[in-house]
């Protein structure tokens, strides 16, 4: 495949994911919003919550309803931050555990065959769940043991490198997790386990963590730029409304796209560790178990 | 943000740290002792000769003193009283320990490691007598000492007192106290307590409570081992050594109400000489080896700046030095102290990627800290009996001087998106317990803690910009350069402050005082109802507080009325044009308003404001999930 069309085909794929980003993301967003719509809803002030100094209003609006007994308000607010948002997160695992599967086998026949979606979505929707739920575990224990090695040397290495090393370590973990997935579609295996040791063994490649901490940066990058929207001229203004839509939505969808590119990046590494894989590729029959 | 901070600065090869706006003015004298005393001798009513040796295996201080008293009042004094601050810390029986229960600002009490201080001697220099009291309560902080009738002290008269003691310091603690070979010693000698207006301070020390004393000429004789890097209230003098591989150190200070005194092999220190309000101050920075050094230029350019800012506001820093103290990690309850010429600060909240100089709590700590240089150890204000004098005023000055440093709205924390001004800080901490908490109040009386905490200094300060808002600010800081001019080394109370405004700006602030000061007023403001034709305003607080009424109306004029909230209810017609805004203060200016957020409505709103957050809101949640490292 040329260049233009993996790039074509992994925009195309990106819209499931970023579709299910928007719809899980509307959750907390609207329960959220209706709260403060109750308190901010004809309010002269609610505009300096496009200000600059937006959190100093956020924190005085939120204290004082605490203040004046408005608690049913801020409790929406914090039902949508604190409980409703890390569900979405939690589904958001479900919903990728369900498109991966469609995905990586339509990065694996590309545009000279077109699988059918859906269809591999069902079909490794349960083997990814349990590699996304293993996967959770040991992400949590990278974090936790990256802290702790990072928290020792922070004295020796100070807290920029120390911030890397963690980091990278998720990062590492990640990759290894995405390698796991994409020799499950390419050997047909559903097995989590025998998947994900064979992954490590081209995983734990000098090039391929490269690879995967490379990978990472734009991920950590989009969050900055999500944190760091342009700022707000006029809150009245329909413009500064658009501006804020497309901005909002154009980062949520590039963050969809460059979770497909770590997908396509993981079906390349399992090829060229998977000579056999390769040549099983060519016979139709193999494509997908 | 340190760059920000010696933006206007030059550092020069000999690392003295000049403003720009130095340069064209006559070169400063350097600092050290002034030719003249820093305020008139009449002021010294307490002096103290002290001389100590720090006994590192026992973490004892053996200390002997010449304490001169002056007695400035119009009464004859039959006895003095002694503060002995250290008993607090005993045993956990102490009224300190009770009213504390055992923990001060998240440092636990260490029983094994406790405090105390033992009178062995006290005489009259001049006569030999001993007027050591027979019976002395080994947990009082507190001591009566009654004189011979024929030493008793006339009016303009003084005495002297011979005084030999120990000093046990407790594990580091409430300011004070040892963690392995660190020794900060804060209370750590007799003190006479203050007589003003016709008594003794004569109540013992609580927990939330902090210090009240006279003003004197200190000198500082401390013996320590010599590998000891020292700091001290005052001027260094000499070091001797001495053949026990001791070393003496000797400080003095002028015009100054305590003396502190902190020792540490672990420490590095660095001098250099700034500018403030037209005046050369020698900082010296005390900070563990352990810190890097790029945090230096925090400490020094928040100083630089507090003293100058400070100084330009409310009177030029008096004294030649001043010592900035860093203590180390395993320390840190001793962070955080005002002493005449020496503060104790706190190390930065390490971040990575630079973000920690966006997080500004060495400059809060390091502002606010200095700021006491002004009260209470210029204006020797009661800590105990009216802590928002001095507290109120410290952060209400923190807030001035990191909100002219950085901006109001970031003065906190500026960290990416994430930006909160100390004034906000504040709001929140006032909102949480302080409300219809009187200020002007014993901090002993307050219920905990928090409410003790949440209303010296958050009510406290937002009082003092309350008024500063209102009287207008160039006025309101001529007025308090007045207030300190009047009452510069005496001890002024809330009653003085408000005398001293109200003779200034010509009204009477009993409206205000009375009912939030000395009260539990509330001021309150709401727009109970808003349409094209009409708003209604009403006051549902306790305090008939001014405020400005703005209008807005449809064909875009607009107008602004001033409301006495005389009434509890006022109605305003629009004038033929509809009316489309109505907002109560919309400035801020009162900023002990709990609720402010129903001041304002707009008569038909418009859904942009709050459409374009959600649209931003959902970008991030989807950003959030797409992030979602598993997702």
């Amino acid at each position: 495949m040329s260049v233009t069309a993996v790039v074509l085909l992994t925009l195309r794929l990106a819209v499931p994911l970023y579709l299910s980003t928007l719809l899980l993301g509307l959750l907390p967003t609207t329960l959220a919003m209706v709260g403060l719509a109750s308190l901010a809803g004809d309010r002269p002030w609610r505009a300096d919550l496009l200000s600059a100094g937006w959190m100093n209003v956020a924190a005085e609006m939120v204290m004082t309803a605490v203040y004046t007994r408005q608690l049913p308000e801020v409790v929406l607010m914090f039902v949508a931050g604190l409980v409703v948002l890390p569900l979405a997160l939690l589904e958001q695992v479900v919903a990728y555990s369900f498109l991966a599967g469609g995905v990586l086998e339509a990065l694996q026949v590309g545009d000279r065959e077109r699988p059918r979606f859906w269809a591999a979505c069902r079909r490794w929707f349960w083997p990814f769940l349990r590699l996304s739920l293993l996967g959770g575990i040991l992400m949590i224990f990278a974090a936790v043991l990256g802290a702790v090695i990072s928290s020792l040397a922070r004295p020796v290495i100070g807290p920029d490198i120390s911030m890397l090393l963690q980091y990278a370590l998720q990062a590492i973990v990640l990759g290894w997790l995405e390698l796991s997935r994409a020799m499950m579609v390419m050997e047909s295996v559903r097995s989590v386990g025998g998947a994900m040791r064979r992954a490590s063994r081209a995983a734990l490649r000098p090039m391929v963590l490269l690879v995967w901490l490379l990978i990472a940066l734009p991920g950590a990058g989009l969050m900055i730029v999500a944190l760091m929207p342009p700022a707000v001229e006029d809150p009245y203004a329909v413009s500064e409304l658009a501006e804020s839509v497309v901005f909002g939505q154009m980062v949520a969808f590039i963050g969809a796209w460059t979770k497909v590119v770590r997908l396509a990046v993981a079906v390349r590494i399992a090829l060229t560790t998977r000579p056999s894989a390769v040549r099983a590729l060519s016979a139709p029959a193999a494509r997908i178990g | 943000m340190t760059a920000v901070l010696l933006a206007g600065l030059v550092v020069s090869v000999a690392g003295t740290i000049v403003p720009l706006h130095a340069q064209a003015t006559q070169p400063l004298p350097p600092p050290g002792r002034p030719a003249a005393p820093v305020a008139p001798a009449s002021i010294d009513t307490a002096s103290y000769d002290l001389e100590a040796r720090w006994d590192a295996a026992t973490n004892q201080i053996r200390g002997t003193a010449t304490i001169t008293y002056r007695n400035r009042s119009a009464d004859t004094l039959g006895e003095v009283w002694l503060k002995l601050y250290l008993n607090a810390f005993r045993d956990e029986n102490t009224v300190w320990m009770r009213e504390a229960g055992g923990a001060h600002r998240g440092s636990d009490y260490d029983p094994r490691q406790p405090g105390w201080i033992r009178l062995e001697r006290l005489q009259l220099l001049d006569t030999g007598e001993d007027v050591l009291p027979a019976e002395i309560d080994p947990a009082a902080t507190v001591l009566r000492v009654p004189l011979p009738t024929a030493r008793a002290i006339e009016p303009g008269a003084t005495i002297r007192f011979a005084v030999t003691w120990t000093s046990q310091l407790p594990q580091v603690f409430a300011r004070t106290g040892v963690a392995g070979d660190f020794v900060m010693a804060g209370q750590w000698y007799p003190k006479l307590a203050v007589y003003d207006r016709g008594a003794w301070d004569a109540e013992p020390w609580h927990a939330n409570a902090e210090f009240f004393a006279d003003f004197g000429s200190y000198t500082l004789a401390l013996t320590v081992p010599s590998r000891y890097v020292t700091g001290a209230t005052g001027t260094r003098d000499s070091t001797t050594n001495n053949p026990d591989r001791t070393s003496t150190v000797r400080y003095w200070a002028e015009s100054v109400s305590d003396m502190a005194w902190t020792a540490w092999p672990g420490y590095r220190t660095v001098t250099k000489v700034v500018e403030a309000a037209g005046r050369a101050v020698e900082l010296e920075l005390l900070a563990p080896r352990s810190m890097s050094t790029s945090v230096d230029p925090r400490f020094f350019g928040t100083a630089q700046k507090t003293l100058d800012l400070l100084g330009r506001w409310f009177g030029p820093y008096p004294w030649p030095k001043l010592t900035l103290v860093v203590p180390p990690p395993n320390a840190s309850g001793a962070g955080g102290m005002e002493y005449p010429m020496l503060v104790t600060l706190a190390q930065p909240i390490p971040a990575p990627f630079g973000l920690e100089s966006g997080l500004r709590g060495v400059e809060v700590v390091t502002a606010h800290e200095i700021a006491h240089q002004w009260v209470p150890l210029q204006l020797a204000t009661n800590e105990g009996r009216e802590a928002w004098l001095d507290e109120g005023f410290a952060d209400y000055a923190t807030m001035r001087v990191l909100g002219t440093i950085y901006s109001p709205d970031r003065s906190l924390v500026d960290v990416g998106p994430v930006k909160l001004g100390y004034e906000t800080l504040q709001r929140t901490q006032y909102l949480m317990a302080a409300v219809k908490q009187p200020l002007a109040r014993p901090s002993w009386i307050y219920d905990d803690f928090i409410v003790y905490g949440t209303t010296v200094y958050s009510k406290g300060s937002l009082v003092l910009l309350t008024l500063e808002r209102t009287i207008g600010e160039e006025q309101f800081l001529t007025a308090m350069r007045r207030y300190f001019d009047r009452w510069r080394w005496r001890h002024p109370t809330t009653a003085d402050l408000q005398r001293s405004l109200e003779s200034d700006i010509s009204a009477s602030l009993d409206w205000f005082f009375g009912p939030v000061v000395y009260g539990t007023g509330v001021v309150e403001y709401r727009v109970a109802e808003a349409n094209g034709q009409r708003a209604a305003v009403e006051r549902p607080g306790d305090v008939a507080f001014p405020v400005p009424i703005a209008l807005g109306y449809a064909d875009g004029s607009a107008d602004r009325e001033r409301w006495s909230g005389d009434s509890p209810r006022i109605v305003v017609q629009a004038p033929g044009t509809p009316l489309r805004r109505i907002e109560v203060d919309p400035e801020r200016t009162v900023r002990v308003e709990p609720n402010v957020l129903d001041n304002g409505r707009d008569v038909s709103p418009s859904p942009l404001p709050l459409a374009t957050v959600a649209a931003r809101l959902l970008g991030l949640v989807q950003a959030a999930l797409t992030a979602g490292l598993l997702g």
